[in-house]
């Protein structure tokens, strides 16, 4: 099968990882939230 | 479903662990989202950061209608594109165009972010206009309904469906190596 003739599956395919920096900033922000 | 009404409850409650475990459970569906969207994982990460301290700051009167993961990609999707009207704005070009930037399927650029045979697909993907980028990852990516693309478009359902059917024509042509730029 060639990688275009299921771009659907192709697609479903794609996935990152959140990096440790983003992480950090976003963790940063939950500490900082309103309890 | 029922473990994420959980955490909305204990979130609306001003649990800091609730949100940590959103946060956690959907960071890297958000982050890939985005990048799809944006082909550009710093602008993903900025993005998938703004809705957080959005969702965040909305503790307390947050009122979950459909499913977490649908909004938040509603979210994400929202915020990318406002990212993409200021910017298109700013150098004149129009939402619908190709983004002019877009060199082609084989930009090293897109390898470094998916790997090899993926960053062909973010290349391609980048040579959409970008209604078209979007509806295609909103569909085929997060699963969203055609109906409630087109709400988020202010289109018609034929209009999207339109834009569906152009863009897998578009990605398999180029994918296929029948067009060239």
């Amino acid at each position: 099968m060639r990688p275009a003739d299921n771009i659907n599956q192709l697609i479903k395919q794609l996935q990152l990882k959140a990096s440790a920096d983003l992480d950090k900033r976003v963790h940063d922000k939950i500490t900082k939230a309103p309890a | 479903m029922l473990e994420d009404k959980l955490l909305i409850w204990k979130f609306n409650r001003g649990s800091r662990e609730a949100l940590r475990s959103i946060y956690e459970k959907y960071k890297d569906d958000l982050v890939t989202l985005a990048a799809a969207l944006l082909t550009d994982k710093n602008l993903a990460e900025d993005v998938v950061h703004d809705v957080f301290v959005s969702f965040i700051e909305s503790a307390r009167k947050f009122r979950l209608t459909g499913s977490l993961k649908g909004y938040l990609a509603t979210c994400v999707a929202n915020n990318a594109r406002n990212r993409i009207k200021a910017n298109q704005r700013r150098y004149g070009v129009a939402l619908d165009d190709a983004n002019p930037a877009a060199a082609d399927s084989n930009n090293p650029e897109h390898r470094a972010i998916f790997g090899e045979n993926l960053g062909r697909l973010s290349g391609a993907l980048e040579q959409l206009p970008y209604e078209q980028r979007e509806v295609l990852i909103l569909h085929s990516y997060s699963g969203m309904r055609f109906k409630k693309i087109a709400a988020q478009q202010k289109v018609s359902i034929n209009t999207v469906q339109g834009r569906y059917r152009y863009a897998i024509d578009k990605l398999r042509s180029m994918l296929n190596g029948e067009v060239r730029k």
